[in-house]
């Protein structure tokens, strides 16, 4: 038993984690049944279409909360005595969000109910993320207005809306790569309030009062009425004005609103749209004022705006009756703008089941989706990655096999975790892993951890665990990142729109990413362990450089298979195999890269430690694959240009240009294992055999 | 063994070729910023030597533009590399189980560069575009522009002269066919840019015929736009005579409405545009379709339904062209490209290479030579753990 001390110390460190993160949707699954106050965990599972996809209504409102303050939650202070209903709301709250900071947490779902059932309610919320000092400023504050100096609400700013027009109008005449900070802050901003307008507009227009159900009644009504009174001149016909009233209230967030509400029995096909466009959902203004043929974004010439409009009216005149989603929504509105908190739950309940029936296996993934949102198991992917790290340092200080035996497992948990997190994540989206620049990041983390878990199998030193934990950690904080600005399950373009390609090309394409890193994580400890530790000896040091061996032959094998299917696939799409677009230069340069490492070793050119400095060159040529081509903002491959992320890449560059000048210059007296690397040891030499290639010489 | 075949076979030389090649790539890739992918493609791989500078693009461009790096271009270092495989494989390589999956790897990486070098070469990009309902028998070249003298020889067909622009060089003369005049250049420009007002200097005074005369812009050479999607607007100041005298000094430019000329009882029209060539078959546009994802602007679908109707084969057949879906025929490849449905046409990307066939079998060589190496030293490794 006390053998396996350290196993179970780390293991159940480890499975305590993940039990605490899955504690939070199970209670709240109780929570469902059993509300006390508004059942927001059923809102939470509700299903809207947004972005051309059907999501919870907690994905939408964790997506806004990501574009307007670059998080998925929302932190607030309250405000002396402020009556509060959330109070019950624990187990929305996130795993282990509650922990660190200042304030509390509102959690994204209630702050959308908010938003888009009572927007004024809403509007004292800190959901504007502001940096930069200057606009701060100019829009008449001080950063000691916001929450954490930095957060600021939609009343706050409400002021000065106009000066920010002016000035994104101003920013928006600039090529994106010629806006200062300031400007491009100020487009962020302008994009986060036009976003903020449009989900307040959702449900209700901006405005509205009283009960939205009797609004209903009365239009229905005024409906009647004008139908039963055709007076044939319906300009100054009193009856049809009054009915147009109510008719053009919701037009505005027809056409802006950002989520749809009702699914329809069977799709409509959309007249005069410029796309082919087929609703299977409507808005809620859509079910009052007619189907929405103009997309939100584009320009409207006017003569179609007319003949649309004429269109409409036509169409709701002869509908009989609102569809019941559009109806029961509106009932939300009401008892939660009356704070009547049963007829809500009741409402909700209704609401869930009705939409259930109506909209059939559509919607069949959304409650997973939502509970997958709430269990955030790439951020406790990302927690154990940490335990994992300090579990092999541990047992590397402490020199003992018995606490690596404990890292292993809990690498194993850990890898684990991150494959249920990566499958979910396909089975949501249908989609093969890799479809966008977030995603390869979280697939670059798996592959790495499987690579490495393989290693510490054979191997069993902990170089494994210990790469492993700093790869996946480093990648989830990528994904993380690049996840802060909106929804990751996003639609595929028509010309990705391949399921095959996507999972043979993007792939393994992505898979030789990974071994590339891999390899340059291995040669990075490598050199950690030779200067700052004796641990490094030529036991060591010959099954390292067999895993980077190895190591290197799968980078090659997986980026050039990935490149060639790539350049198949657009030979399939484009009639070229090869365009010199950054993208593919990128995977060619990793390509040649491992080609040249795996020949000068080969060749015997470079042996130990300089094979390990080419294999940290591996991690440059990689990182400008992975990101630097997509700044470049060119070609097919382009996904959008990213400054901080420019910032973050010359970083990392310079970081790894640092050690592989160290690891060639410094000499043998600063290394803690000189002779591990080769220092003070006579040159290598190798023999030439007549089956071409070189056999290794002793190390 | 001589000297010679010691350096050229030597895995040194290996790896400072790839060395370069990756060096020769990543500057490339950032010239793609100033010069576009087409023109960085056109100076960096189809060239055996090229000047690197730094790009205007990049951040500190302007100030960082005098760095200069000579490199050696794409056909150099393609060619040095296939002479050092086929020489390496002279000197070292015996025939054994590993060294066959060598020997494919390097094989499938020399038919690579000879694919490449072919593409470079021959292959040739077009574009086709169809109105709805319409059908067309020609494609035309994305970056080749010609000057076309038609002459209407019934309702529906016209004769064609088409001069390539690459003819057109100032103060020659060209008697084309049986064209009833000469066709003299005064003035050419690959690019040229609208200008408001017209300069005492700018080319249009020498005009006399046409809608330049009635026109108040001027016209200026402008830079050649060589990104993959650039449009240049070339232009031509030609004087036309018959065998006494002149018949007058004409400005063609591409985008603009044709010319009519008449030559005593004979009209001919006279244009500048992308270069044609015309197809032994056609193909009719029947529908259309543009969906995109509901609720977003996201393209989901592009569709084109066409007939093909062949009239040597007397094939007549429909085909759906769509994204990852081309539509191939008599060497030539449809793939769908633009498509606009406000205004009811179709645009298909046209390619026609030889050497397509190439890259699968390389690959194919390739991929099955790396298993088979990497196969071997797994076995070894597995061996030594046992």
């Amino acid at each position: 038993m006390k053998k396996h001390l350290p196993l179970i110390f780390f293991l159940g460190l480890g499975l305590l984690i993940v039990l605490r993160a899955l504690s939070l949707p199970l209670r709240e699954e109780s929570a469902k049944k059993n509300p006390q106050g508004f059942n927001f965990a059923a809102l939470a599972e509700i299903p809207v279409l947004a972005n051309g996809r059907i999501q919870p209504f907690d994905s939408m409102a964790r997506n806004s909360l990501l574009i307007l303050r670059s998080k998925s939650t929302l932190r607030y202070e309250p405000a002396e005595g402020e009556p509060s209903d959330y109070d019950k709301m624990g187990p929305l709250a996130g795993p282990f969000n509650s922990m660190f900071g200042r304030g509390v947490t509102l959690p994204a779902t209630v702050w959308l109910a908010e938003l888009v059932l009572h927007g004024e309610k809403a509007d004292t919320r800190p959901v504007f993320r502001l940096d930069n000092d200057q606009l701060i400023s100019d829009l008449g504050l001080t950063r000691k207005d916001g929450f954490d100096s930095k957060y600021f609400s939609f009343r706050q700013l409400r002021g000065n809306l106009a000066k920010l027009e002016e000035q994104a109008s101003l920013a928006g005449k600039n090529k994106p790569s010629d806006r200062d900070a300031y400007q491009q802050s100020v487009l962020k901003l302008y994009k986060a309030v036009q976003h903020y307008s449009q989900l307040k507009m959702t449900l209700l227009p901006i405005g509205f009062e009283g009960s939205a159900q009797k609004f209903l009644a009365d239009f229905n009504q005024s409906r009647e009425a004008a139908r039963a009174n055709p007076s044939g001149n319906f300009k100054d016909d009193p009856v049809f004005v009054a009915f147009l009233d109510k008719f053009s209230a919701f037009l505005e967030p027809a056409r802006f609103g950002v989520f749809a509400i009702a699914p329809l029995t069977s799709p409509v096909p959309v007249p005069l749209a410029q796309t082919e466009v087929t609703k299977t959902w409507l808005k809620s203004g859509e079910v009052l004022s007619g189907v929405e043929p103009i997309s939100a974004s584009g320009p409207v010439p006017e003569d179609l705006q007319a003949r649309v409009l004429r269109g409409r009216v036509a169409e709701i005149m002869d509908a009989r009756s609102f569809d019941p989603a559009a109806t029961l929504w509106f009932g939300l509105a009401d008892a939660f703008r009356d704070n009547r908190v049963d007829d809500f739950n009741k409402t909700l309940g209704e609401l869930g089941s009705h939409l259930k029936d109506r909209a059939g296996p559509a919607v069949r993934k959304v409650p997973f989706e939502e509970f997958f949102n709430r269990f955030e198991p790439f951020y406790v992917s990302l927690l154990l990655y940490v335990i994992l790290f300090l579990a092999v340092s541990v047992a590397w200080l402490a020199g003992s096999s018995r606490c690596l035996d404990g890292a292993r497992a809990l690498l194993v948990l850990t890898f684990v975790l991150h494959t249920v997190a990566l499958f979910s994540r396909m089975w949501i989206q249908g989609r093969p892993p890799v479809t966008n620049l977030y995603s390869s990041a979280v697939f670059i983390g798996w592959v790495a951890c499987f690579a490495c878990w393989v290693l510490e199998h054979f191997s069993r030193n902990g170089f494994g665990s210990m790469v492993a934990s700093v790869l996946g950690f480093s990648t989830l904080i990528v994904a993380h990142h690049l996840g802060s600005d909106g929804d990751t399950l996003e639609m595929m373009r028509a010309v990705l729109d391949s399921n095959f390609w996507l999972a043979t090309h993007v792939t393994s394409v992505t898979a030789g990413y990974a071994a590339t890193f891999l390899v340059g994580f291995l040669a990075l400890t490598y050199l950690f362990l030779g200067i700052f530790t004796t641990k490094l000896d030529a036991k060591l040091t010959k099954n390292l450089e067999g895993m980077v061996y190895g190591g290197l032959c799968f980078a090659l094998l997986f980026s050039f298979v990935g490149t060639v299917l790539g350049g198949i696939w657009a030979d399939q799409s484009w009639g070229r195999f090869w365009g010199w677009d950054p993208k593919e230069n990128g995977a060619v340069m990793i390509v040649l890269w491992n080609a040249l490492v795996l020949h000068a070793r080969w060749g015997a050119l470079a042996r130990g430690r300089k094979l390990m400095l080419l294999a940290i060159g591996g991690n440059i040529i990689t990182a400008w694959s992975w990101f630097g081509t997509n700044m470049l903002n060119i070609g097919l491959h382009s996904y959008g240009f990213m400054d901080a992320a420019f910032v973050a890449l010359v970083s990392f560059w310079l970081s790894q240009v640092a050690f592989i000048v160290l690891g060639y210059f410094l000499p043998a007296r600063f290394w803690l294992s000189p002779a591990a690397v080769g220092l003070k040891e006579k040159a290598e030499t190798s023999e030439t055999t007549d089956s071409g290639g070189t056999v290794p010489a002793k190390v | 063994m001589s000297r010679l075949l010691k350096f050229f076979s030597s895995i040194r030389l290996t790896v400072v070729l790839l060395g370069l090649s990756v060096l020769l790539v990543f500057l490339a890739t950032l010239s793609q910023m100033d010069m576009g992918v087409r023109g960085a493609q056109v100076k960096f791989f189809m060239s055996f030597f090229a000047l690197w500078q730094y790009p205007l693009g990049l951040p500190y461009g302007a100030s960082l533009h005098w760095i200069h790096i000579p490199q050696l271009g794409g056909w150099s270092l393609g060619g040095l590399l296939m002479i050092n495989l086929i020489c390496a494989h002279f000197r070292y390589f015996k025939l054994s189980a590993r060294s066959f999956g060598i020997g494919l790897i390097h094989g499938g990486v020399v038919l690579l560069l000879i694919g490449q070098f072919i593409t470079d070469l021959f292959q040739v990009d077009s574009s086709m575009q169809i109105e709805l309902g319409k059908s067309s028998n020609f494609v035309s070249r994305f970056h080749d522009f010609e000057l076309a003298v038609s002459e209407p020889k019934n309702a529906t067909t016209e004769s064609v002269t088409a001069i390539s622009t690459s003819r057109l060089k100032p103060g020659s003369s060209l008697q084309v066919g049986a064209l009833p005049f000469t066709i003299k250049t005064t003035w050419f420009e690959p690019n040229t840019k609208l200008v408001t007002d017209r300069g005492p200097n700018d080319p249009t005074s020498t005009v006399t015929q046409g809608i330049w005369t009635r026109m108040k812009v001027g016209i200026t050479a402008a830079d050649v736009d060589n990104s993959m999607e650039g449009a240049n607007a070339p232009a031509v100041i030609v004087e036309l005579a018959d065998a006494q005298k002149s018949l007058g000094t004409w400005l063609v430019r591409a985008g603009i409405d044709r010319e009519s000329i008449t030559v005593g009882d004979r009209t001919f029209f006279l244009e500048m545009r992308n270069e044609r060539q015309y197809l032994p078959y056609s193909i009719e546009l029947k529908n259309l379709k543009h969906d995109v994802y509901e609720g977003t602007d996201t393209p989901k679908a592009f569709e084109s339904d066409v007939v093909l109707s062949d009239p040597r084969t007397q094939l007549t057949r429909r085909f759906l062209v769509e994204m990852n879906e081309p539509l191939r025929h008599g060497g030539l490849t449809f793939y769908q490209y633009q498509m606009n449905r406000a205004s009811n046409y179709t645009v298909f990307q046209v390619v026609e290479n030889p050497g397509v066939w190439l890259p699968y079998l390389a690959c194919f060589m390739v991929s099955i030579g790396l298993v088979w190496v990497f196969g071997f030293s797994l076995n070894r490794f597995r061996e030594r753990q046992a």
